[in-house]
């Protein structure tokens, strides 16, 4: 098969799309890692719950109010999650914590099930991003780009609030040593609620961005799990910038190995990981001793 | 008239036929199904005799209940549960069915051990309904063998009626083979359609099955096959096959998933633009799966469909009806194939006067039936059931006069066109009862 600029374009940008995705919902499980130590086995139940308000929402309020609905009701969800079921595992054993958020996920997801059924949920593109654009003689779908764009000023935004202000200073502080940030007479308490809702929101605005070209289900949950862990891992747990170049990289893998070993695309994230610990098991650019 | 009174009108007219006991033969043939014409209320074993005490009959399968193919193996199992509704409730039948379902998440060990302990302990008498997917049927085929219990197949693969058959097995679906066969015509006589053909393929049996009986149309009618690839069950982004589509530069795409597969393939290949450089046929599209496809998407769309609801055919409306009436949403073609199997099966035990296994699948050999689609016949030779096949076209936002008003209905291909000959692969060897 002849293969042409144009395709090398837009597989790089088809990666590029899919590695944004998981930056967004990778972000959050990475920076509660980093802060609260918990390893968030629901973390997926917020990207599966962004997806189904935005394709209820999106129907009567319009595609952005229902963007801006996906964020609150995440966030929101975050905020009850971590205060009613999150926060009495602070410091208890990580099988404890995987075991408990685990069957979060399925009461979630079995909720899901009850309500809205087993089939999947459909939500229209809106008419205004529909279709195909060309950009200098290469066809690319609009609606891709404009998710390319939201996401990648929420992971700018992002790592501008964790470098350049006090609060970031102090979140990452707090992920490298929070001993240290509560002698320094800071109550790190009051920013774990406030943590854990931004990346449940980051979390369900991903939902919502994919849902209008990806199945809306209640499986989806664990699939996106399991890559965002990949990303966590192979970035380097607690790193945000780490689970960035970890998800693009990934995206880009996983695109380009379709084209040569179709059927690899789904597994090629495992191997991923797989090279990813024996080789550097600390991650892209994670803290040795964040393992231990 | 307006499809409404139609429908109207031949739901009542087909209610009274049905709940009145007016179950019988079209002519008088076996295969008896559900008309509004009858009235002698007979069978051929009921006309002299009355019905066969069949006692009570356990039906019930594996289903995919979550995964993929959930909403589809919710559609098998209320349409199952209808018919018996329907059977338990007639003077055509003496008989009381019990339903039994179990989900096996698509795992082919999952569905065996399932179906193993349905026949042994729960004391089924057939297998009907499920399994949801080609790889599951696949592996509960040869335990019905072993146990002597009719499985009556909503599978596509060709294996069934291949090197996979055998004497407890029917196909009762249009086979992968029959998709195929049922959907080029539409490529092959539109002028339009151009003479590249390309297909994105699901990546297990069935799906290879559907591409490369169209690799070999495409390559006897003069067309140019531009490749194929595979995607992987389950495939929530396809955006990397469609590229590859587009690069080899088709005429022609077909999208052969099932499920939610299809719905986000067909979603994402229009959200691509890819209909405006070529025409987008997916051989078995059901509505199952278009309700998660937009409108605006669903209207660029060839669909090929073993049924489709908008049609007067046999007892199509009053199936139509009574499904949406009961469950609040039309039946998919997967609805309407395990509606009529169910019937047929019943037809069969009531010709044997048994639930006997054996008995049971020696009179559904050769069966022949007029029901939803016009004449069928499940042939001696590899059980597979002939029968025709539905061109579908999507229809768009401003076309949709109610809910589930997912296409119009292009074509009915006939039987002949679609239906290999029989053991056309060489490889069925029914062996013994």
């Amino acid at each position: 098969m002849p293969i042409s600029i144009d395709f090398i374009v837009t597989t790089a940008l088809n990666g590029l799309v899919q590695g944004v995705v998981l930056v967004l919902v990778a972000a959050g499980l990475s920076l509660v890692f980093g802060l609260m130590r918990v390893v968030n086995f629901a973390h997926g139940s917020f990207f599966m719950i962004g997806a189904y308000a935005g394709a209820l929402i999106a129907p009567t309020a319009g595609y952005f109010l229902a963007m801006l609905a996906a964020l609150v009701v995440g966030g929101i969800l975050g905020v009850v999650v971590e205060y009613l079921m999150i926060r009495p595992l602070y410091g208890k054993e990580p099988v404890v914590q995987i075991l408990a958020t685990f069957g979060i996920a399925l009461m979630i997801r079995e909720s899901i099930k009850w309500i809205y059924g087993t089939g999947s949920l459909s939500m229209s593109t809106p008419s205004y991003l529909r279709g195909p654009v060309s950009v200098a003689g290469i066809s690319y779908s609009l609606y891709s780009l404009f998710l390319l764009f939201v996401g990648i000023v929420v992971i700018v935004a992002l790592d501008y609030v964790l470098q350049s202000t006090d609060v970031g200073s102090i979140i990452r502080g707090a992920s490298r040593d929070p001993g240290m940030i509560r002698m320094l007479g800071i109550d790190i308490n009051h920013y774990w609620t406030g943590l854990f809702a931004v990346g449940s929101a980051l979390a369900a605005l991903a939902g919502m961005l994919v849902s209008p070209i990806q199945p809306i289900t209640p499986t989806m949950d664990f699939s996106m799990l399991l890559l965002a862990f990949v990303v966590v891992i192979f970035g380097g747990m607690g790193s945000y910038r780490g689970s960035v170049v970890a998800g693009l990289v990934l995206g880009q893998v996983m695109a380009f190995t379709t084209i040569f070993w179709a059927p690899g695309s789904n597994v090629i994230a495992l191997v991923v990981l797989a090279v990813a610990l024996l080789v550097q098991p600390e991650g892209l650019l994670g803290e040795p001793e964040v393992l231990e | 008239m307006r499809r409404r009174e139609y429908l109207q009108r031949t739901t009542a007219a087909g209610s009274i036929a049905v709940f009145a006991g007016c179950l019988t033969d079209d002519d008088g043939s076996d295969g008896s199904t559900p008309t509004e014409d009858d009235s002698d209320g007979g069978t051929d074993s009921g006309s002299t005799s009355g019905p066969s005490d069949l006692g009570t009959m356990g039906l019930g399968a594996p289903l995919g209940l979550t995964g993929p193919y959930a909403s589809e193996a919710e559609d098998s199992r209320e349409a199952v549960e209808l018919a018996a509704e329907e059977i338990s409730n007639s003077d055509e039948f003496d008989v009381d069915i019990e339903l039994t379902w179990e989900d096996d998440e698509l795992d082919p060990s999952k569905s065996v051990q399932i179906a193993r302990r349905m026949i042994r302990e729960d004391g089924i008498d057939a297998i009907v309904g499920g399994p949801s997917s080609s790889s599951t049927g696949l592996a509960v085929a040869p335990l019905a063998a072993d146990e002597k219990v009719p499985f009556l197949s909503p599978n596509g693969t060709d294996k069934l009626n291949g090197e996979d058959c055998n004497r407890y097995t029917f196909q009762m679906a249009a086979s992968a083979t029959m998709s195929a066969r049922g959907t080029a015509p539409l490529a092959l006589d539109n002028e339009d359609f151009g003479d590249r053909w390309y297909a994105i393929t699901a990546d297990y049996a069935w799906g290879h099955d559907v591409s490369s009986e169209l690799e070999s149309i495409a390559e006897n009618n003069g067309k140019t096959w531009a490749g194929s690839v595979r995607s992987p069950f389950g495939t929530t982004d396809f955006s990397n096959f469609l590229n590859q589509a587009q690069n080899a530069d088709p005429d022609v795409l077909f999208l052969i998933h099932y499920g939610t597969d299809n719905a986000t393939a067909i979603e994402q290949a229009v959200s691509n633009g890819l209909h405006e450089d070529m025409e987008i046929v997916s051989p078995l599209a059901l509505i199952s799966a278009s309700r998660a496809i937009s409108p605006e998407s669903l209207q660029h769309i060839w669909a090929g469909n073993n049924w489709y609801h908008a049609n007067d055919m046999g007892q199509s409306q009053q199936f139509a009806e009574a499904f949406n009436d009961r469950v609040g949403r039309y039946p998919s073609d997967l609805a309407a194939t395990m509606y009529k199997t169910t019937y047929q099966l019943l037809e069969a035990a009531d010709r044997a006067g048994s639930t006997d296994g054996e008995a049971m699948a020696r009179e559904l050999e050769g069966a022949e039936y007029n029901m939803l689609k016009g004449d069928e016949r499940i042939r001696e030779e590899d059980h597979l059931n002939e029968q025709g096949y539905y061109v579908l076209r999507g229809k768009g936002p401003e076309q949709r006069e109610y809910e589930d008003d997912h296409f119009e209905v292009h074509n009915f291909v006939e039987p002949s066109q679609v239906t290999p000959e029989a053991n056309y692969g060489g490889a069925c060897d029914l062996g013994s009862f």
